[in-house]
Formats: structure tokens, C-alpha cells, sequence
């Protein structure tokens, strides 16, 4: 079966993108336009791997990374955190918040299916 | 008075002691004892030397009656014992109250030296305190707009990162995956297409937001109808008020002036204004209009919203601030636009400010210029200080073809504390100022068409300065800018003519630089600019004269050039009629001073030139005195 991946950001072209680019690298793609969505969809769809955007309606990624580290139920869902906010202050917010990975933009469709590969490899370790 | 008469009468009582003393002295009473208490007493009731003297006359006086009058004989030497012992008493006495009131007076002298050293501390020390107060105050105001900055800068760089990562990602999936169905290859396009369409808003839109901040706008006055002004506005915000049910209420007076302004800038003013007031409203209405107010234009923008509290009315208006900006769920902005519009008022020579009261709602407004015939060139800026002992310079000539323009011209020029004359046409320009000689011309003639340059020369044969007021100038006419001292573009802005006429008619002189290095050369002009002179730069002395006969320099300075090359260009200058005998300053290192002396007027060491002003300009100056009274 395909693993799971969710794209959460409220903009749907770099979802549209990023699920073009994932769908083609064999991944069954969900997409959530707001944090709300991306958190109830979390829980329902049990994702692998999570693209979190940091500024989004409703809830931040940042908030919803936090909340996915600290639930056991969800253990075992990598986070990936998109961002155009290139600072070192975010980088710092989002790796205490326990994301796996981080992202700045713009970043290469390329680039994130390697990294994604990566972190799956390493997952199966 | 009262104080000498009450003198003489403690004097006077004096007296009585020596008396009572006498009679008392022929038995032994008791009141003999009361003697030392009561000079003492005086002593202190009195000034030491009137005591003195009092005391001394007293005894003497004494004395002499004690022996004039023949007393029994076996009294003469208790009486003159008794006489000296007052007068040692009341001398000795005397002495010590001189004493006590000298050194009161050294330690009130000196608690009062100390008053005055302490008052002056006390003051130096609250003007620190003062000083400090400021200090830190613009210093958490400059971290304040750090902060704003640098959010800013983020929030910009979120933005624009955002389309560019569409733009990234699309085009390298379409160079990547060559088995893209037609559709999607078509709808990827276009997003990379929306998307680029998107940034160029945004950059334009910032580039727009950072050009304003800078100042640099140029302003385009015309008459304003600000009603279309405020209708314009509305039309913009419209979809945005809409969206929260607000409803947008015009409030104009039916008969209503025009204003002098910039259309676009105002708008966006307007436009600014109404955008926060949508922004920060959430129910009932917001009102735009204006009204007459001190001779000027007042528009306001009023809003039911969440108002302003009074600790922020000041720095709403500053740079990136926003109103708890980093909050989430708080209106979105940059943070300029309240700043854009204050710096757009103040250009228009009005004033903006807000009226609040927290969670009722603010009214902000701004005033403009109403327009009329005489503003219409002419931006009202207050008067420049200094001004008052322009009177007595040489008149200004203002000859343009336009009454409107030459009055508004001399009316501006006559503000200022000039005097001016008008003419018509270069050719009554001319005969004017042959009879009046100008300190300054002022000429508006039309390019091409040949009466400039015989005006300019005629001008320049008179040796009077001459500004040109064309519409436009071509560059490339280098006659027409080089029979002119200078030259200003309609429309006319009060700052441009200022500094322009003050440059002409006020300025202690010009001198020509001619040197290879450019800081060598910047470092002169402020040097010399900051003491009042002008300087032109030219980097050979083939630029310089061709130039040198136009601007008729004060001097020349020549720079760093290699010894060599100073020769060649100091040669070249000395055969050049309009400047052979114009003084000539070496600019060079110490240690060569025989070689200036002998070619140039003086030389000035390159050391002096990086002390300051005063060593290097104070030397020019001796040197140009000296050499003027040759």
C-alpha cells in the first residue's frame, strides 16, 4: 500500500505542486487547506509523513507539530515544516517543537522527494 | 534711613553708660556691673567700627570733661583707670563682634559659594538625567523600528517567497516529468504565469511603499476636486467595506473649494485612512468628508472602530509600527501606511493627526492647501529662518513672459526678504537691469529661442548670475545650461527656489577643484561647503576649462596629481586669459613648498586637510585676503 503523506498549507498552488510532484514519487496524498483540517485529518488518515506550512488559518504549524509530538497515539509521524520565513528564530521554534525536518521557501519539488526518501530510509532502519 | 537713625541712637545710648559710670562711681553700686552686658549688647546691636569710634569718643569725651571740670583730686586716678577699662572693653569687645562678623560673613560667603555650586551641579545633573531620558528614549524608538523593520523585511520576504516557490516548483516539475498530460502541463503554465503576475504586484507594490518612505516621490500639483478625491477613494475600499457590511457615508459641503495638491499621493492618503478604518471596524459606519479650517482644506476619516488609546497617537504614525503587529489574528499590513500618509501631508505642507476614544472609534484627519491662483506654483513651507537681513542685497530680476508666474515668483522671492523687479521680455530685462544692476536674474525664456543666450550673455558680460526657469531642459543644449548659473523645473517648489536663489545671492563664493581622486575631492567640497563656499569638481584641467570661464571661480585648488602633471596643468591654466589671474592653491604633501611657491599662489598641506575645517579654510581665507589687497 502507498504510504500516507499530508501537505498542509494554505496555499493551493504549493499544495497542488508538492502532491503533483509526491503522487508521482508513489505517495497517496492528502491535502488540508487550514491547521484545523490538517490536525482532524492527522487523526483520521494517520499520515507517514506531514508537510506542515508555519503560517496558516486557524491553527500554526508550529501548534500542530507540537500537538502531533506529544500524542503517543501519534508516534511515528514524521513532520516536515515548509516555511517562507527563512529566519534562524523558526528554525529553532520549529525543531524544539519536534519537527523532523525543515524546509524554506522556495524549495525544489526535487529537493523534497529526496527528503522525503530520506527520512523513510532512515525510518526503516 | 531708619536703619542709620537707629544707629545714631544706640551710639547715642552708648554715652549713658560712661555717664552712669561716673555718678555710680561714687559709691559702689550695682549698676556698674551692668556695664559689660549692655556693651556687649550694643556691640552686637552695632556695627564693630561705629562702636569703635563710639566707644573711643565716648571716652575721650570723657575724659576731657572729667578733667576740665576739675574733680576732687583723689578721684582722677580711679576716674582714668575706670576710662581706659571702658575703652579697652569696648575696643576689645568691637574686635571680637568684627570678628564674629567676619567669619559669619566668610561662612555665609561660603554656604552661599556652596549654594551655588550645589544649585549648579544639582542642574548639570538633571540636564544629564534630561539628556539621558532622551537618549534612552531614541534609543528604544530606534529598537522599536528595528524591530518593526525587521518584521517588516519578514513579512516581505514571507510574501514574495511564497509566488516564488510556485514559480520554482512549476517549471521544474515541467523540465522534470516529461510524461505531464497536456491539461495539467497547461494548467502549470498558467500558474507559473499568475504567479509571476503576483510577484510583479508585490514588488511593485513594495517598491512603491519604499519610495514613498524614502521621500522620494515627485509630486505632480494640480487642483483637486476633493470630492472626486474622496470618491475615488471610497470606490477602492468599497469591496473591502462591503465584504463587513460597513456602510461608507460621504460628508461634503454642497459649495466646496478646490485643494492644491497631488491627486494620486492624496488618494493614497485617503485610500490609507479608509483601509484601516475597514480594517479595524467591525460594526457600524465609516465617514469620509471635509471642511473648511484656517484657510486650508481638513478631510477626516471617521470609524466606529476599536479606536486608538492616547499612548499610541504619536507613533501610529511612525515607520512599520502596527497597532500589537506581531499578535496573531490581528489585521494584516505593513506597517508604512500611516507613515506614507503623514510624509505625503507634510509634503502638501499640511498636518495629520487622529482623535480617539478607545472601543468608540478615531477620527483621523489632514489638512491641504485650498487651492488659488497664487499657491498654485508655489508650495507653502514655512519661511526659512535667517532671512531678515536679505533686504539689503541687490534686487532679483524676475523676467518671465507669464504674470502669473513672475508675480508668484516675486511674491515667493519678496516672502523670503528680497527685493525684486519683474520684467516682461528678455529684452526689457536687460534695459532694467542696466539701470537697477541685479544681484540675481531669474529668467524664464523659451528654449531655442535665442534671446536666453543673449540675456545669459549679456548677463555674464555684467557679471551678474543668472538662473534659468525653463519648463524643461534638454541636456544635450549645453549652451543653454552653460549661459546659465543654474536652473529650476516648473512646477516651481518653494524648497528648489531657496536654496537655489540662497545658493546665488547669499553664498560667500565658488571655488574650481580640479583632482583625480575622488575622496580627495568630496573631502574639499564639504570642507569648503560647510563654510559657506561652493565648489565644482573636475577631474583634468581640460573639463575644468572649459567650465572655469562660466562659473567664475573664487580660486582654484588643484589636487594630488603627480608633480609632473601639476606642472602641465598649472601651464595650461596660466595661458588661459579668464583664469591667469585667479588664485591657485596646491593641494600636496609638506616638504614641497619651494615648488608652490614659485608656480602657484599658496600652497596647502594635504595634513591640514583631514583636521577639520578650520586649519585648511581659515588658510584659504588668510591667504585670499592677502592676496585681494595686493
Amino acid at each position: 500500500m502507498a504510504l500516507q503523506v499530508l501537505i498542509a498549507d494554505d496555499e493551493p498552488h504549493i499544495s497542488r505542486a508538492l502532491s503533483f510532484v509526491l503522487e508521482k514519487g508513489g505517495f497517496s496524498v492528502h491535502v488540508a487547506g487550514n491547521g484545523e483540517e490538517a490536525m482532524r485529518m492527522i487523526r483520521k488518515e494517520r499520515p507517514r509523513i506531514v508537510f506542515l506550512d508555519i503560517v496558516m488559518p486557524k491553527t500554526s504549524g508550529i501548534d500542530i507539530c507540537r500537538e502531533v509530538k506529544d500524542d503517543p497515539d501519534l508516534r511515528g509521524t514524521c513532520i516536515i515544516i515548509l516555511t517562507a520565513k527563512g529566519q534562524e528564530v523558526d528554525r529553532r521554534d520549529c525543531m524544539s517543537a519536534g519537527a523532523d525536518a525543515y524546509l524554506t521557501k522556495p524549495f525544489s519539488p526535487r529537493e523534497v522527494l529526496e527528503q522525503v526518501m530520506t527520512i523513510i530510509s532512515r525510518g526503516e532502519k | 534711613m531708619n536703619a542709620k537713625l537707629k544707629e545714631i541712637l544706640y551710639a547715642s545710648s552708648l554715652l549713658l553708660i560712661p555717664v552712669a559710670s561716673f555718678f555710680s562711681g561714687q559709691g559702689e553700686s550695682p549698676v556698674r556691673f551692668l556695664f559689660f552686658p549692655l556693651i556687649v549688647l550694643l556691640a552686637f546691636r552695632l556695627r564693630s567700627s561705629t562702636l569703635l569710634k563710639a566707644g573711643f569718643t565716648c571716652s575721650m569725651l570723657l575724659t576731657l570733661m572729667v578733667f576740665s571740670s576739675g574733680p576732687p583730686s583723689h578721684m582722677i586716678p580711679k576716674i582714668a583707670a575706670e576710662m581706659l577699662s571702658f575703652f579697652l572693653v569696648t575696643a576689645a569687645t568691637g574686635f571680637v563682634v568684627q570678628g564674629i562678623e567676619a567669619e559669619k560673613g566668610r561662612s555665609s560667603k561660603s554656604a552661599s559659594t556652596f549654594q551655588v555650586i550645589s544649585d549648579d551641579l544639582k542642574k548639570k545633573s538633571d540636564e544629564l538625567q534630561t539628556a539621558l531620558d532622551a537618549l534612552t528614549k531614541a534609543h528604544q524608538q530606534l529598537q522599536l523600528t528595528n524591530r518593526a523593520r525587521s518584521r517588516f523585511l519578514a513579512d516581505v520576504s514571507h510574501e514574495l517567497r511564497t509566488p516564488l516557490t510556485s514559480i520554482r516548483s512549476y517549471s521544474e516539475i515541467l523540465l522534470d516529468y516529461d510524461d505531464i498530460d497536456d491539461a495539467t502541463r497547461k494548467e502549470f503554465i498558467h500558474t507559473i504565469f499568475d504567479e509571476s503576475e503576483r510577484m510583479t504586484l508585490l514588488v511593485s507594490k513594495y517598491l512603491g511603499l519604499l519610495r514613498v518612505g524614502a521621500g522620494k516621490s515627485e509630486m505632480n500639483i494640480t487642483q483637486v476636486n476633493p470630492r472626486l478625491l474622496i470618491e475615488i477613494s471610497m470606490n477602492v475600499v468599497t469591496p473591502l467595506a462591503e465584504k463587513k457590511g460597513l456602510p461608507l457615508i460621504i460628508e461634503l459641503p454642497a459649495d466646496f473649494p478646490q485643494v492644491r495638491g497631488d491627486q494620486s499621493q492624496l488618494t493614497q492618503v485617503l485610500v490609507n485612512l479608509l483601509g484601516n478604518a475597514v480594517k479595524f471596524t467591525a460594526t457600524g459606519n465609516i465617514t469620509a468628508g471635509a471642511r473648511q479650517k484656517d484657510g486650508m482644506v481638513e478631510f477626516f476619516v471617521k470609524d466606529t472602530g476599536e479606536g486608538i488609546f492616547p499612548e499610541e497617537k504619536e507613533v501610529i504614525f511612525d515607520e512599520f509600527y502596527r497597532i500589537s503587529g506581531s499578535l496573531p489574528n490581528r489585521p494584516s499590513g505593513s506597517g508604512l501606511g500611516l507613515a506614507i500618509a503623514r510624509q505625503i501631508v507634510e509634503q502638501h505642507g499640511g498636518k495629520i493627526g487622529v482623535e480617539s476614544t478607545p472601543g468608540k472609534g478615531s477620527t483621523f484627519y489632514f489638512t491641504i492647501p485650498i487651492f488659488t491662483e497664487e499657491t498654485a506654483y508655489i508650495q507653502p513651507e514655512p519661511l526659512p529662518v535667517g532671512r531678515e537681513t536679505a533686504g539689503h542685497l541687490d534686487p532679483i530680476l524676475v523676467q518671465t513672459e507669464s504674470i502669473v508666474i513672475r508675480q508668484t515668483l516675486r511674491k515667493l522671492l519678496e516672502s523670503m526678504g528680497y527685493r525684486t523687479v519683474g520684467a516682461d521680455t528678455p529684452k526689457r530685462g536687460m534695459d532694467v537691469s542696466t539701470e537697477i544692476r541685479p544681484g540675481l536674474i531669474i529668467s524664464d525664456v523659451m528654449e531655442g529661442s535665442g534671446d536666453f543666450l543673449k540675456l545669459g550673455n549679456w548677463a555674464r558680460v555684467a557679471g551678474i548670475k543668472i538662473i534659468l526657469a525653463p519648463l524643461y531642459i534638454d541636456p544635450a543644449n549645453s549652451d543653454l545650461v552653460l549661459a546659465a548659473n543654474g536652473y529650476f523645473n516648473k512646477p516651481f517648489d518653494r524648497f528648489q527656489i531657496v536654496s537655489t536663489v540662497e545658493h546665488f545671492v547669499t553664498n560667500n563664493g565658488r571655488f574650481s577643484i580640479i583632482t583625480p581622486q575622488h575622496e580627495e575631492a568630496r573631502k574639499l567640497q564639504t570642507l569648503l561647503g560647510s563654510a559657506g563656499y561652493g565648489a565644482d569638481l573636475y577631474v583634468d584641467e581640460a573639463e575644468a576649462l572649459k567650465a572655469l570661464p562660466v562659473t567664475s571661480p573664487h580660486a582654484i585648488i588643484l589636487g594630488s596629481f603627480p608633480r609632473s602633471r601639476s606642472e602641465d596643468i598649472i601651464s595650461a591654466l596660466k595661458r588661459e586669459p579668464s583664469c591667469n589671474s585667479l588664485p591657485l592653491f596646491l593641494l600636496m604633501d609638506e616638504g614641497c613648498g619651494r615648488f608652490a611657491e614659485v608656480v602657484t599662489h599658496d600652497s596647502l598641506s594635504r595634513r591640514n586637510s583631514g583636521k577639520g575645517i578650520t586649519p585648511l579654510v581659515k588658510k584659504i581665507e588668510k591667504s585670499l585676503t592677502w592676496h585681494n589687497s595686493k
